[in-house]
């Protein structure tokens, strides 16, 4: 079963094979989820759409022609729901006391808003540095966003990313340059941090 | 550095970055690097920052999202396999992006039975607007065209004894023949229009529109008006009164000239009877054959169709070919129709009775006929004597030429007469008429007026006097009373 394609497993979750969608989900659930949180910078929302993405593979599975690869296809569908989501955000861009955090603890901002014990000095910069890189990702126009979060969180290559975007290759590079300009000038202040330890040595 | 070179130094850094530069040029760039210190550290700042972000833990979605949609999907019912071009109407394989509208015309036109059924629809309606364009395009021939029709057997004999060109419409060949009548009439002297003859039929007929005229002359039109259907006059007749009825008097007025001229474009034949006035009394000039319609206007003057001319004989040719004899002796001449449309462009030059002169043209366009002012005079003459009764048969009879209508004199002479005669409302009506025709003379219409008032008033007060008088001479004696 894990030998076979994401088309094979598509065609056969179609024709009634439930352990066909597992194996694709356990493909595609990382990859995806990483790009989404990344992308909308809100775990809960992040999960919702990825069970959005998957429910939609469930309902149109069969209306999937064949004529781009699956991962395209999933990843458009992906994308699409997020540029929504985001276009939807614009209009109330509030951050609840109550909701949690990107960050992998579940703590509210509340909570940690009144958390004592962040304190240590090295967790407080690998802390900041997380943050900040989530922040400059973060603020990165979309454009250059999804095509980086497209590479970097799903690894996907170029052509792949310039069919999903329904845009040249050459302009996903040129995007991709672009966000890294960005990245470096917002990060500068980590330079050091952020070399890696093999290049200090 | 140019643009264009800025841009494939960032290109080659993108590819440099993650590995998918080739070979060779792989190593073309990691030379410019070395000779490039700024190139090399931006090179050295991406991978930094590349390694940082790499460096971030993985997400995971929780295990609830992960039960959740593992359950959905094991829940969901097997998916339908739907045909190619039900699944081109979805919108962006799911990915809720509607395609545009070119898109889903071309996939609502895919299947092959919608085609065709398209196809069929547009063929109906191009045949069906193709007929309709013939029909109401038809009657407008372009000359030429090989779809001009060919001209009527009639058509052609008129054109080919007048010279005419032959014509294909009717109504170009109903105005051929009536140019080819006034031809006619031009060159013998005759009028336009049928004759009555010694037909006794022609004679009860012409009797019957000369009442219908005079009804209409008292503004009542009676039962008789529908007595003339038969002579296609009735339609005329009826308007003029649903015109007097609906206060349209200018309307009616209008046509009254119609009907009259049309009427008295008719001549009178000798021992036709009666030809004009009460009781056949006198007689009434009727040669003016005048015509004073609007341009553009026809009198329909139809035939009875039981006494239609057999169709065998050219109606046409028969009457060209009497009007071409000599017209010295007025034989009785059989009605012939020559066409149910009468010229109105052009005067036509009527037929004096025995002995009248022709007619002369005026200097305004209307016909002034000898006869005519004769009969004026005569009126005037009659009037001035007193005999009133006559003169206002002859008033009657030129008053609606195109002569005299316009003519105030006459029609306050013939209001004196009227009033001499005691016709009241009759002498009112006309000089109504003659306040509407020359509002210059109202002062002398007013005194008239006044005297019909004063008639009026004096009538009231005999008939109430004489009414007093019956009165009384029908009372009963009163009883005396009995002595107690």
């Amino acid at each position: 079963m894990h030998d076979l394609t994401d088309e094979e497993l598509l065609d056969r979750y179609g024709s009634g094979d439930p352990q066909a969608f597992d194996v694709l989900f356990s493909r595609y659930r990382r990859p995806l989820y990483s790009f989404i949180l990344r992308f909308v910078s809100r775990r809960d929302m992040a999960e919702e759409l990825l069970q959005e993405v998957f429910f939609k593979v469930v309902r149109s599975g069969n209306e999937f022609e064949g004529r781009a690869k699956f991962s395209t296809w999933i990843y458009r569908i992906t994308r699409n729901l997020c540029v929504d989501h985001l276009r939807r955000m614009t209009h109330r861009k509030t951050t609840s006391l109550d909701q949690s955090s990107r960050d992998n603890d579940e703590r509210t901002l509340g909570q940690k808003v009144q958390d004592p014990n962040a304190g240590v000095e090295r967790q407080v910069m690998q802390g900041r540095l997380r943050t900040k890189i989530e922040e400059a990702v973060d603020r990165l126009p979309n454009e250059q966003k999804e095509v980086f979060l497209l590479r970097e969180a799903s690894g996907l290559p170029f052509k792949e990313i310039a069919a999903i975007l329904g845009c040249p290759e050459n302009t996903v590079k040129s995007r991709m340059r672009y966000a890294l300009e960005r990245l470096r000038a917002d990060l500068a202040e980590f330079r050091d941090m952020t070399k890696p330890r093999s290049a200090e040595a | 550095m140019s643009r264009d070179q800025i841009q494939d130094s960032g290109l080659n850094l993108v590819d440099y970055l993650y590995g998918e530069m080739p070979p060779e040029e792989t190593a073309e760039f990691e030379a410019s690097m070395d000779e490039d210190q700024k190139l090399a550290g931006q090179v050295q700042d991406f991978q930094n920052v590349l390694a940082a972000y790499r460096s971030l833990p993985t997400d995971e979605p929780s295990s609830a999202t992960v039960e959740s949609i593992l359950s959905k999907a094991h829940e969901a019912p097997e998916p339908k396999r739907v045909s190619e071009h039900q699944r081109d109407e979805t919108t962006d394989n799911g990915s809720g992006h509607k395609p545009g509208w070119w898109s889903r015309l071309v996939v609502f036109i895919a299947p092959p039975e919608r085609r065709f059924a398209l196809g069929t629809a547009f063929s109906v309606l191009l045949v069906c607007g193709i007929a309709l364009g013939a029909y109401y395009w038809k009657g407008r021939v372009i000359p030429g065209s090989p779809n001009e029709p060919r001209p009527t057997p009639r058509a052609q004999t008129v054109a080919s004894e007048n010279n005419f060109e032959t014509q294909t419409d009717k109504k170009q060949v109903a105005q051929s023949e009536t140019l080819t009548l006034q031809k006619a009439h031009e060159k013998n002297g005759l009028q336009t229009g049928a004759v009555g003859g010694d037909n006794p039929q022609d004679a009860l007929e012409d009797e019957t529109a000369r009442r219908t005229i005079r009804s209409v002359d008292r503004g009542l039109i009676g039962k008789n008006q529908f007595a003339v259907d038969k002579r296609g006059r009735g339609r005329e007749v009826q308007l003029t009164t649903r015109a007097n009825r609906s206060g349209q008097g200018h309307r009616a007025l209008k046509m009254r000239h119609l009907y009259y001229d049309g009427l008295h474009a008719r001549p009178s034949q000798p021992g036709s009877g009666r030809s004009a006035g009460r009781g056949g009394r006198g007689r009434v000039d009727e040669s003016a054959g005048r015509d004073v319609r609007p341009r553009g206007a026809a009198a329909v003057v139809s035939r009875p169709r039981h006494r239609r001319a057999p169709t065998s004989v050219d109606p046409l040719a028969s009457l060209l070919s009497r009007s071409a004899e000599p017209s010295k002796k007025p034989a009785p001449v059989r009605r012939r129709s020559t066409g149910n449309v009468r010229a109105n462009s052009a005067p036509a030059p009527a037929a004096a009775p025995k002995g009248a002169p022709t007619t002369r043209q005026t200097a305004g366009g209307a016909t002034a006929t000898p006869a005519n002012t004769a009969t004026y005079s005569k009126a005037l003459r009659l009037a001035r004597s007193g005999r009133h009764k006559q003169a206002v048969v002859l008033f009657r009879t030129i008053a609606w030429s195109t002569q005299y209508r316009s003519r105030t004199d006459m029609w306050l002479a013939w209001a004196r007469s009227e009033l001499a005669l005691g016709h009241l409302t009759r002498a009112e009506r006309i000089l109504t008429h003659a306040l509407r025709i020359a509002p210059k003379r109202r002062t002398e219409i007013n005194r008239l007026r006044a005297q019909i008032n004063r008639s009026r008033k004096r009538r009231a007060t005999k008939r109430a006097e004489r009414r007093a008088r019956s009165r009384r001479a029908h009372k009963r004696p009163t009883r005396p009373a009995r002595p107690r």
